[in-house]
């Protein structure tokens, strides 16, 4: 393969990315700059500095390019301020980023997931779906797991692979069955930058649904209602025969010698007439099975033609690199459908959350443009040129083309490709080299796809070219990835609408659909409801509520603290707005919450508590906290007698002696100490 | 001095464990028919300072069915009590977290006496096991008191032969005639409960 890239850097003051980590972990920073050297023979370290404070030297940097160099800071404990960071390469003289990086007091992780793929699927074709991880938190997420999985259809084959854009590759890509893919473990650089890809192949069922006995029992039922209506018209006219005769020969009085046809006549249109309800209930009962059959052969058949709808789940996860720092995980899915025909030419996204498909603004936005060479097509296509044109909400400095696919051709990119060349030698398959040109022209990014002749390295003559009709899936088919930021300081509700085109040859531009994203740039707030000053029992209930603009709330975080101690986290991630907090008698307790949004927004983080509460030595036997010992207490152990921890109906303060079970033991212990002693209902 | 030892080691092993009361079913001795409801004790023996007491209460389903639980005299005879019947399930057979406890800081009740009756329905001919378990007895301290166990079974006889199933006429012309000429249910093959 014949690959040159141009890679751009950016200037100024945004050399150092992230400027800003937490003061509870590693920080994996980047910097850009010039004329780094890459000589294995030099000796490169990188520090923070600042007056008074001990230095923070970078761990094992790594000189990607003459521009680039990577390292990671263990900024656990470190005192929070603004750093200065020092590179220093042997031979050279040290260039410092005055100011460029803050520490700030603890902070976490937060890392989210998204999937990126069509949803609509051709029937026993393979498709790729790209799974992106990112870390919006400002301290590394070390041991990413990522997990794909699809549980109704076969989705992956073994040669799912990964793919990195800013960050260590993982290390172990496991396939582990055709409904599951595994990917541990991944460390997510903080602020944003989307850190893996994993390309997945999946498939639809390829064996066709079989209809037969669904359209034999239709036949079936058919024919059983054909012959219940014949009997019933049948046995309607006799019925309606003899009823004629005997209104003639019987009413309103029969005759002498009509007398014994009357009395068989009216016993033969009982007769009939039950027989003609019974035949009528028949049918109903057929209709019935009828129509539901026919229901049941319709769904089939268009299952034939379109498939079954699955869906990708994917969930990712870290572990805590810190005991202060919670650990926290993510999932996002995405329902395809198998059907017979699709758009080859398609625009896809990040999913987002909800209806709008909002996203935090920090986090790049992933695109890929589809587009095919249909089977139908009479001669391969020799020039290919997508062009995107960018939402105006879209920072096009930010742009980097993570991978250009056709055909069985997969070229990765370093981060920042954006204006480049690439060169691909087709031989001896195809006797051809494609040519690829990036360019990125305004907010207008267009990636050409030309076939050179190699003798000549100028267009063929003839009818070769690069993307042959699509007959042989997936050589006609072809794509590209990229990733681009959202501006700085969009509002949230911007709405961000991308599509792009694609010309084959001289035929007519074909236009994408349009991928629609929601910004979500704003923080959720939240608190914990105040608490009495005193409890009586040592647990007593935490209640907290929050709200958010833009995507919803998720989850939140309650911290909790001892005699004013630091706060730990108590529950983390959670999605309930109350929970029993156990704590001890003679201790108080803090509490304060952080929430977190369905876009992986933070709350703003907080230094005083919001709930504050001392658990006194209570009464012996007051478990609601009154003041006294009643039949309302009585009443609280008589709803939850019998249960254990765990019941639903379980309450941990008619658990009086903290064994899981309410039983005699705690109703006793509590009417022991009623007073006045009374009965109670 | 060996055998000696051998005598102690036997004397341990089948010393009887001492308890200090016993729990159990205690029958009302009268005979039981599909059809009938009866009702069955459960009793404490021998018992000291009983403050508040707990079991459960397992049958055969397909025998019995459970109706009604209701509180003993024996704990109220020392105070005020707070009573719970147990729940009933006769799908499973079982009536759970029977409970009664006495209120107020008062001594316990000591003795004999029936500490819950249980009203049951004969469903069908069969013998229907009636075991306890669960079972707690606490005193005015709320320390555990040990008890010993005894369980009981009922035996539901089936109908006579001249019962068996011969339409609505028949039953009514039988009932006539028990009616006529005093022929009662006692007379009838005698169904007792039994203790196990």
């Amino acid at each position: 393969m014949i690959f040159s890239a141009t890679i751009t850097t950016t200037g100024g003051s945004n050399n150092v990315s992230p400027a800003i980590g937490g003061n509870a972990g590693n920080v994996t920073v980047n910097i850009l700059g010039q004329n780094f050297s890459t000589s294995t023979s030099t000796t490169t370290t990188v520090v923070l500095r600042t007056p008074g404070q001990p230095d923070i030297a970078g761990i094992s940097p790594q000189v990607l390019s003459t521009s680039q160099i990577e390292t990671a800071f263990d900024l656990l404990g470190a005192s929070p301020g603004v750093r200065d960071l020092i590179v220093t390469q042997t031979g050279t003289q040290p260039v410092t980023f005055p100011g460029s990086f803050t520490i700030q007091v603890g902070g976490s992780a937060q890392i989210g997931i998204s999937v990126l793929g069509p949803s609509n699927v051709r029937a026993g074709r393979q498709a790729t779906f790209d799974v992106v991880v990112s870390n919006t938190g400002i301290v590394d997420a070390p041991f990413v797991s990522v997990q794909a999985s699809d549980p109704v259809s076969s989705a992956f084959g073994p040669g799912a692979a990964a793919q990195a854009l800013g960050c260590a590759l993982p290390s172990q890509t496991t396939y582990v069955s055709a409904m599951r893919v595994q990917i541990f473990p991944l460390t997510c650089t903080p602020q944003g930058s989307s850190c893996a890809t994993i390309n997945a192949s999946a498939q639809k069922n390829q064996s066709p649904r079989d209809c037969s006995t669904l359209e034999a029992l239709v036949q079936k039922l058919t024919q059983q209602l054909r012959s219940l209506y014949t009997a019933f018209y049948n046995l309607l006219f006799q019925l309606n025969d003899l009823k004629a005769q005997f209104e003639n020969r019987c009413l309103p009085a029969p005759g002498p010698q009509d007398a014994e046809f009357c009395i068989e006549a009216g016993i033969q249109i009982a007769i009939l007439q039950s027989q003609l309800q019974f035949l009528n209930e028949q049918i109903t009962q057929v209709e019935v099975d009828l129509l539901i059959a026919q229901s049941q052969l319709d769904i089939c058949l268009r299952g034939q033609q379109q498939g079954n709808s699955s869906t990708l789940t994917t969930t990712t996860a870290t572990s805590s690199s810190t005991a202060s720092v919670p650990p926290t995980s993510a999932n996002a899915s995405l329902q395809f459908c198998g059907v017979t025909s699709v758009d080859p030419n398609a625009k896809l996204g990040v999913s987002g959350a909800g209806q709008a498909q909002y996203v935090t603004g920090g986090v790049p936005l992933a695109y890929t443009v589809l587009f095919e060479n249909l089977p139908a097509a009479t001669a391969a296509a020799s020039q290919v040129v997508v062009t995107d044109t960018l939402d105006a909400a879209l920072d096009p400095s930010t742009v980097s083309i993570n991978s250009i696919r056709f055909g069985a051709t997969d070229i990765e990119l370093p981060p920042g490709s954006v204006n480049f060349t690439v060169s691909q030698d087709l031989r001896p398959n195809v006797n051809l080299i494609v040519e690829i040109v990036a360019q990125l022209a305004g907010s207008t990014l267009t990636v050409t796809f030309t076939s050179l002749d190699p003798a000549t390295y100028e267009p063929p003559n003839d009818l070769r070219g690069f993307l042959p009709p699509d007959t042989s899936p997936p050589a006609g088919e072809g794509s590209i990835s990229f990733t681009v930021k959202p501006k700085n300081g969009l509002a949230t509700g911007m709405q961000i609408r991308n599509a792009a085109t694609v010309v084959f040859d001289t035929n007519a531009p074909i236009n994408t659909p349009t991928w629609l994203n929601t910004i979500d740039n704003t923080n959720p707030t939240s608190s914990v409801t105040s608490l009495g000053a005193s409890q009586n029992s040592p647990n007593f209930t935490v209640q907290w509520q929050g709200a958010d603009v833009g995507s919803g709330l998720r989850d939140f975080t309650i911290y909790s603290s001892r005699d004013g101690g630091s706060f730990v986290p108590w529950l983390i991630n959670t999605t309930l707005s109350q929970a029993t907090f156990t704590g001890q008698v003679g201790h108080a307790y803090r509490f304060y919450s952080i929430a977190r949004d369905a876009v992986g927004n933070i709350e703003n983080a907080k230094s005083t508590p919001e709930a504050t509460t001392t658990v006194q030595a209570g009464i012996p036997g007051d478990l609601n906290g009154d003041g006294r010992v009643d039949c309302t207490d009585i009443a609280i152990v008589k709803a939850a007698f019998g249960t254990s921890a765990g019941d639903p109906k379980y309450d941990v303060r008619a658990d009086v002696n903290g064994d899981g079970v309410v039983d005699i033991r705690d109703l006793a212990y509590v009417s022991q100490h009623l007073s006045p002693v009374r009965a109670c209902p | 001095m060996k055998s000696a030892k051998i005598l102690l080691l036997a004397m341990l092993f089948v010393a009887p464990v001492v308890f200090a009361g016993t729990v159990s079913i205690q029958s009302t001795g009268v005979a039981i028919f599909p059809g009938d409801l009866f009702s069955v004790d459960v009793g404490v023996s021998n018992i000291s300072d009983l403050y508040a007491f707990q079991f459960d209460l397992t049958f055969d389903p397909a025998i019995i069915s459970a109706t009604a639980i209701s509180e003993g005299a024996f704990l109220p005879s020392s105070g005020a009590t707070f009573f719970f019947p147990g729940t009933i399930d006769n799908i499973g057979g079982a009536i759970t977290f029977n409970a009664d406890t006495l209120l107020g800081a008062v001594s316990g009740a000591s003795g004999s006496g029936v500490l819950a009756t249980i009203q049951f329905s004969a469903l069908g001919p069969g013998s229907s096991p009636i075991g306890l378990s669960n079972v707690i007895l606490l005193d005015s301290s709320l320390g555990d008191i040990s008890a010993g166990v005894i369980n009981g079974s009922v035996t539901v006889s089936p109908e006579p032969s001249n019962r068996a199933p011969a339409g609505l006429i028949f039953m009514g012309v039988f009932a006539w005639i028990r009616s006529r000429y005093g022929v009662s249910r006692r007379t009838r093959p005698a169904t007792t409960y039994s203790a196990q």
